[in-house]
């Protein structure tokens, strides 16, 4: 009787110790993670909701126009600040238009032109403190925009994502380990991934920063997705007519334009097209190949100046400009290169050359000889990122706001007013 | 990780020889030092993997107290520190417990990473169980024990967004966080002098 109690004890014994051993062993993995689901509203209330508004305060700069006395600020994917910058010691902020999705616009004459995820609106800025939406070209950023597959065009049955609802949620997980991106619960995310874009014209009286994916020339507005570039006949320039659309390379950053001439940037070179014959087919006349690298590009009548860096978006190494020489746009090549902390927006005013250098400032140089360049200035105000100088005035974005400097004796630049 | 053995054991020699050394002092503290070196298995539910750790501290009576450290191979490297306390009982036996902070080493060959750019955070180890000791020489004494064995990390890192294309700004980007927690049974053998 006791060997069977002792064996009855021994089995309840091992069977404990066998539970307890599975219950010891047990990983628990779990992930915690964010599930948003879009807000929608249909695309014609959406649009209403365009215009502009009381000022506000600028929350994230991203590119930078001029025209006349004002500054049109955007503010990453929410809208433009209109700055009244008539005297620059003391530019105010006088109104907001309210542009969800923006990133990029252009100004020719009383004209704006920005980018509302997929779509371009045309603004009357007669009255720069009450710009009105005069026009709306549906979906001709499409790949910035999915909204309109399925052949709906018409505004009233089209809803687009103007939020996200959050919430937090925690699932058992096992690592893969591999990277595993996550995929959303939204069939029209594609709504919030609006162009990367900025304005990039030359207009009689106005001027956008080197970063600037639009430019206007002559009746025409190019625009550059990340692969494509568009011209837009603006003849009448509150309804401008998309005339055509071509693949130029992969990750296309910027567009500038000079003379009958686009400059246009990609991670891997400068693609120069002539614009004078077909002004709605620019024709690729020249291409300068450099290291892979984000490369904003400025132009003058002889040389091109072009910035990379090493921002991991473009994959890049190098932190330099480079100058090459453009006299012959079949024929470009580099005639010089200089190493800096991690160069972005330039701008070139005569000889002086002003270029946003990140942390490391803004830099003027002199570029009468490109190929000694001499550093006039070095301004380690802020970390900068581009720059419109023109007329004594250089106006520079920066991570924490718009700075302006007095540069019309050039001994003595100095800084007017930090916005 | 193949080493690792031959790290162990030229340590073990190394600390043999120093408690061999120690045992021609007489000199006698109420709270003499004494340092606990062991190598082991953790048992969980992937795999099995090494542990060896070093605890220091002071004895007094029955009771041991140090703090401890080691390299914990079980699924993600880690650093455990720990406080840990023994009582011995009836001479031969002890029981033990522990608990610390826990801290992420990295792994060129370690697949369990999650994420890019990933970020660990310590998490929390502790341990207790059962030994035995056999006694060598005069302070120098053989440790077999088995028990449970705890450890926690917190990787955290961001879900991309990829859709249209990707940019950091454009989608709903969000913050993620991977809590593990690793339930083991240990079995551990060293000396202590």
């Amino acid at each position: 009787m006791k060997k069977i109690c002792l064996l009855a004890r021994s089995c309840a014994a091992a069977a404990l110790a066998a539970m307890l051993f599975t219950a010891c062993v047990k990983d628990k993995i779990t992930r915690t993670y964010q599930i948003r689901t879009p807000i929608y509203e249909v695309l014609s209330t959406f649009r209403k909701s365009i215009k502009s508004v009381p000022a506000s305060p600028v929350n994230s700069i991203g590119k930078i126009a001029v025209a006349g006395n004002y500054i049109y600020v955007s503010d990453i994917y929410k809208g433009i600040h209109v700055i009244d910058n008539t005297d620059p010691a003391h530019p105010k902020n006088v109104a907001f238009i309210n542009i969800p999705g923006n990133e990029d616009l252009a100004i020719s004459g009383n004209t704006l032109y920005a980018d509302a995820f997929g779509d371009l609106v045309t603004f009357d800025i007669t009255d720069p403190a009450n710009a009105v939406a005069k026009n709306f070209a549906t979906n001709v950023f499409p790949d910035h925009s999915t909204y309109y597959s399925g052949g709906y065009t018409n505004p009233d049955s089209i809803n687009v994502v103007v939020g996200w609802n959050t919430r937090d949620t925690t699932v058992d997980y096992e690592p893969v380990g591999i990277f595993y991106p996550i995929w959303y619960d939204c069939t029209n995310c594609g709504i919030f991934a609006a162009a990367m874009n900025a304005p990039a014209s030359l207009g009689a009286k106005a001027a956008s920063g080197s970063l600037s994916r639009f430019a206007i020339l002559n009746n025409y507005m190019y625009t550059v997705s990340s692969n494509n570039l568009t011209a837009f006949d603006i003849s009448n320039h509150f309804s401008p007519a998309m005339k055509n659309s071509f693949l130029v390379d992969w990750h296309v950053e910027t567009i500038y334009p000079f003379k009958n001439n686009l400059f246009v940037g990609t991670n891997s070179g400068v693609y120069m097209y002539d614009a004078q014959v077909s002004p709605s087919s620019p024709a690729l006349v020249g291409q300068f190949t450099h290291a892979r690298g984000c490369d904003p590009v400025v132009a003058d009548g002889d040389y091109a100046y072009i910035t990379l860096n090493d921002s991991s978006a473009c994959l890049g190494i190098y932190n330099e400009l480079q100058i090459v020489d453009i006299k012959n746009l079949n024929n470009s090549s580099l005639v010089q290169s200089y190493q800096l902390t991690h160069p972005e927006g330039l701008s070139k005013d005569g000889n002086t050359l002003f270029l946003c250098d990140g942390k490391g400032g803004l830099k003027v140089y002199n570029a009468a000889d490109v190929k000694n360049l001499q550093l006039l200035k070095q301004l380690n105000d802020a970390d900068v990122y581009d720059v419109i100088a023109q007329n004594g005035l250089a106006i520079v974005a920066a991570n924490d706001g718009l700075y302006q400097y007095d540069y019309t004796n050039l001994n003595d630049i100095h800084l007017l007013s930090k916005f | 990780m193949k080493t690792l053995p031959t790290l162990l054991a030229v340590l073990l020699l190394a600390l043999g020889s120093i408690a061999n050394a120690q045992q021609t002092k007489t000199v006698k503290h109420a709270w003499p030092f004494q340092s606990i070196n062991s190598v082991g298995l953790v048992i969980g539910q992937q795999n099995v993997a090494m542990q060896v750790t070093t605890i220091n501290g002071v004895q007094h009576g029955n009771w041991f107290g140090g703090i401890g450290v080691g390299v914990d191979g079980y699924r993600l490297r880690s650093i455990p520190v720990f406080a840990e306390l023994r009582k011995t009982f009836h001479r031969r036996f002890f029981a033990y417990t522990g608990a610390g902070a826990n801290w992420y080493w990295k792994q060129n060959a370690d697949k369990e990473q999650y994420y890019y750019g990933d970020k660990f955070k310590p998490g929390f180890f502790g341990e207790a169980g059962l030994g035995y000791t056999v006694k060598l020489r005069k302070n120098l004494g053989l440790l077999i024990s088995g028990g449970y064995s705890f450890k926690s990390l917190v990787e955290e890192g961001y879900d991309y967004y990829f859709y249209p294309y990707w940019h950091p700004d454009t989608g709903p980007t969000t913050k993620s966080q991977v809590n593990y927690t690793l339930h083991r049974l240990e079995i551990k053998m060293g000396i202590a002098f």
